[in-house]
Formats: structure tokens, sequence, C-alpha cells
């Protein structure tokens, strides 16, 4: 687990530093977008729909508060979150299985003991590593002198963040428990992680919700936070009862298997 | 003396047409060395995996006198493929072990390495197939154990190394231990067990003390057209186109030919015992 973590923390660091070095460029960027608003009124609507409110666009160029909301929590950091649960859980029981070593935990421990020890420790590095990027990110900006400051949205956003993380991991290590090698799971975990966004294009309307909400992206990236100020708590609920199911149905299944 | 494995009724069918162990009665005494022998597909390791709760079965499994889950902290376990974490060192898994295993001696662990000349600072996946083996017995070896199961211990061992590790099951271990045993190598259970357990198409065919085999049974080489004898008075029949081959432990059987210099008479090795009774149960 440890090489894969470090894997990620490289990773996590890499775009961190990017996501402060570009900064100063997010304002020329966005001169140059205003420079083209005109054009935009030309432009067909599924076009302007996609590029999406762009008076919120604007405000990357200077507020500091929100190129952090947007770039690091909507984009950079929020859209690795499932990939980063899915490395970590994934091999979790089916590496185990695969290189037979589960045969030496599963002789001197109970199974219960054995998920616990499996289980948890991943679960409880992801969650801090989440917890940490998340709240790294704006300490360096104010270090930077950026106009940043810890609000109850960033907070409330790493609580998503959280429950999306440990949502995801439950899901993925649910697949590590059922399959008895490691490709089965990662395969099923890529599918998912990107086939998940697709949901967000099928709109529901008066007489049917759509699919929208089978997406969790915009709930971790807290594209509704940002956005409209609004913490989802039907969501929350809903997205933590599930990943405690998961993580309930892994260890059931956990416990009945043959080995 | 008491048992330290009950089986009763022990029933396990996987996926698909075949039953892997079927009605399995087997009882592993306090102190022996219990060995299981039988051809591929008999049933061994599937038993074992039941004793250990690996797999989910029917009838009933007691370890030392109680549910596995209340004694996996005095047995230990030796599988077929002897897999420990490959990112490690031996120095690593012994410090693992002594983490996670109440009853493990840690300088007892160091001493083993030492003794099968295991490189102490290597990774494990650099090692060849029989040093992982002898490391894994290492770590098996220093967790002071009631009841030690092994499957398949030696395969891959060199002969040298084979006999240490013998030696250190009859010897060290079993003070006060009692040792399952699986193995294709009769020789070196012939050496080593106390009693042993035949498995052929998932039964048990014959448990005994391998003493009692060379008391009480005997191999008779008779001509081929030879038919006085019955089903009830042989264990295993064995016929070629030079000669019939008789497994027997009947009394009268025995007294009848045995003084009959035309009858070629020997006593079993174990190794003839399981030949005779893998291929000649069938003509029974």
């Amino acid at each position: 687990m440890r090489t894969r973590w470090l894997i990620f923390i490289f990773l996590f660091c890499v775009v961190l530093t990017i996501f402060l070095a570009m900064r100063p460029f997010a304002g020329e960027m966005m001169a140059q977008f205003e420079m083209s608003a005109e054009q935009l009124e030309k432009m067909p609507e599924f076009f302007r729909e996609m590029l999406g409110e762009t008076s919120q666009m604007q405000r990357l160029k200077d507020d500091d508060q929100y190129y952090l909301m947007s770039q690091w929590y909507a984009k950079n950091f929020g859209q690795f979150l499932p990939f980063f649960a899915l490395i970590m859980a994934f091999p979790v029981f089916s590496r185990e299985v695969e290189k037979k070593t589960i045969y030496f935990l599963l002789a001197k421990m109970k199974r219960s003991r054995v998920f616990e020890l499996k289980a948890f420790p991943g679960l409880l590095t992801t969650l801090v590593t989440v917890a940490f990027f998340s709240l790294v990110a704006p300490f360096l900006m104010i270090l930077l002198g950026y106009d940043v400051r810890y609000t109850g949205e960033v907070f409330l956003i790493l609580f998503q963040q959280l429950i999306g993380a440990a949502f995801f991991y439950a899901l993925f290590l649910f697949f590590s428990v059922c399959f008895n090698d490691q490709i089965k799971p990662v395969i099923i975990g890529i599918i998912i992680s990107i086939g998940l966004p697709f949901f967000s294009l099928v709109n529901g309307n008066e007489n049917w919700p759509g699919l929208s909400w089978l997406n969790p992206y915009p709930y971790i990236q807290g594209s509704r936070l940002i956005q409209k100020g609004e913490f989802d708590v039907i969501y929350t609920l809903a997205l933590a009862l599930t990943g405690v199911l998961l993580l309930a149905l892994g260890y059931v299944v956990f416990k009945k298997k043959e080995f | 003396m008491s048992e330290v494995v009950n089986i009763k009724k022990l029933n396990k069918a996987y996926p698909g047409p075949v039953q892997a162990v079927r009605n399995v009665d087997l009882q592993i005494k306090q102190g022996e060395v219990h060995a299981l022998l039988g051809p591929n597909g008999a049933g061994k390791t599937t038993t074992i995996k039941s004793i250990l709760g690996f797999v989910n079965y029917s009838g009933n499994i007691s370890v030392l006198n109680g549910d596995i889950d209340s004694r996996r902290d005095r047995i230990a376990f030796v599988p077929e493929e002897k897999s420990f974490y490959e990112f490690l060192t031996p120095k690593g898994a012994v410090r693992l072990c002594e983490s996670i295993l109440p009853s493990f001696d840690k300088n007892l662990a160091l001493d083993y390495v030492k003794r099968f000349s295991l490189p102490m600072n290597k990774k494990i996946r650099e090692f060849s197939h029989g040093m992982k083996t002898s490391l894994y017995l290492a770590l098996t070896f220093s967790q002071g154990v009631d009841l030690y199961i092994f499957d398949e211990p030696t395969w891959g061992l060199d002969p040298i190394r084979r006999d240490d590790v013998l030696n250190i099951i009859r010897n060290t271990i079993i003070e006060g231990s009692t040792v399952l045993y699986t193995s294709h190598i009769i020789s070196e259970v012939e050496r080593i067990a106390d009693r042993v357990s035949i498995m052929m198409d998932g039964h048990v065919v014959f448990t005994g003390y391998l003493d009692d085999i060379k008391e009480r049974f005997r191999v008779f080489y008779l001509p081929v057209d030879f038919t006085d004898y019955s089903a009830d008075q042989t264990e295993a029949v064995l016929k070629d186109r030079e000669k019939l081959t008789i497994l027997t432990r009947n009394v009268d059987f025995i007294d009848k030919l045995e003084d009959d210099p035309q009858v070629e008479i020997t006593v079993p090795d174990l190794e003839l015992f399981f030949q005779l009774f893998l291929r000649g149960r069938q003509y029974v």
C-alpha cells in the first residue's frame, strides 16, 4: 500500500504545484476570455451551456478564494479522488488472494479481524490524505500571499470530499473482496470512475428525476456549494449510507467467501 | 489420548460434478504426527481447508476441543503455496509476525533464518522457491502452538534442507504439539509419521499406525490363476500378466498361505502399502 500511496502523494504534489503556479496566469487567461465575451452571444446555445455561467468564470481573475474553490476543489483535486480511492482499495483483498498470502492471515485470525486489519487502515489513510491535501492548498495560498481564508465552505467541501472518498473506497473494496485477482477490480473501478460522469448527461424533467444524481463527482467537487452556497444534506446522507452498506456487504461476502 | 482434531461426516462439494470430500471421519490425536496421504484430487487439501475454515462444508469439525475461530492462536499452517509478503525481507517478516502473532518467538525465528542460510536483508521477491519455503517454515516453527498443519511442507526443498525440516518437525515441534501433515513423498512420511490416513476420491480409505501396517498387513505374490480368496479377505488386489498381488490383514488368509513355499510373501513398507491401496482397491 505504501508504494501506491506514495505515487499518489507525488501526483497530488505535482498537481498542487501546478495549481499554485498557475494562479498568476488565471487573470491573463480570463482577460483573453473577456475580450471574446461578445462572441459568446453568437455561439450556439449548447456551447454556451457547456461553458456555464460566464460571470462565475470572470471571478477567477480577481477572487483568490474562488480560484481555490473552483480550480483546486472542483477540478484538480476533486477529480482525482475516485481514482485515489481506487488505487488504495482495489488490491486490499484481491492481491492477498492472488499472491496466496491470505492463507497466512486466515489461518491465524478470525475473518472479522482480517477484514478490520485490511480494510480500515486503507480507509483511514485515504481519508487522512484527502483531508491533508484538501486543507494544505489554502494554507499554501495564504503563505504565498493570496487572499484566501478557511471559510465554512472550505470545511463543508472537505466534509463532502471525505464522504465521497469513503464511498468510493467502500465500493472498490467490495470489488476487491469479490475477485481473486487484481485485474478485474481495477478494470471495473476504472470503468466506474470514468463512466459515472456520463450519468450527468441524462437530465430529468418534471416527471422524471433523470440519472444525474447517480454521478457523485459534482458532490465531491463541491459544485453546488461553490455555485449556490448550498450543502446537500440528503445527498450526503445517501452517499454515506451507501458507503456503509457497501462496506457491510463487503464484510458479509468476505465472511462467506471460500479460499 | 485426546483428539486435537475431530472430524465427523465432513462433506464438501465445489461447483461441478465432483464432490471433493465425502463423509470423512478423521481424528488427529494429541502429540502425534498424522500424515494424510493420497493422489492428487483425493481431497487432502480440501480436508485441511475445511479444518481451517477456509471453505464452507457440511459436517462437524472441532479443533482443540472447540471452534476453529476460537483456536486460531493455537494453530499454525503451512499452505501448499508458501507465499509471504514479497516486499519484505526476512527481518521484516519476523517483525511482522512478532507484531501480530501473540506466541511468536522472534529469537527462535531469527535462529531458523540463520540456520536455513537465508539472507536477512534481501527482499523475499528475490528468493528462490526453496528459500521462500524455508522462510515460511522458519516463521511457522517459531509460533509455539499446539497444532501444526503442513500441506506439502518440503516441496521444492533440496535434500539437505528437507532433511533439516523433517528433523525439526520430528524432534523439535512435536514436543507437546500435534502435527497434521500431507506429502506426496512417502519416504519422508514413513520417517516422521506416527499414523497415516489414506484418502482416495474424497474418502478416507485407511487410517492406522505405521507400526500396525508392518505388524498386521502382508503382501502375497501369487500365480495369476490363483482364485482361492474372497473380497472380505483382502484389502487390495492387483493383477498383471505375471502375478497376482494381494494385500491382506486377514489372519486366516495369512495363516493359510504363509507357510506355502510356492508363495512369495513380504511385510509391506509404507510405499508398497500405499501403492497397493491406491491401485488395488478397485479389484477388491
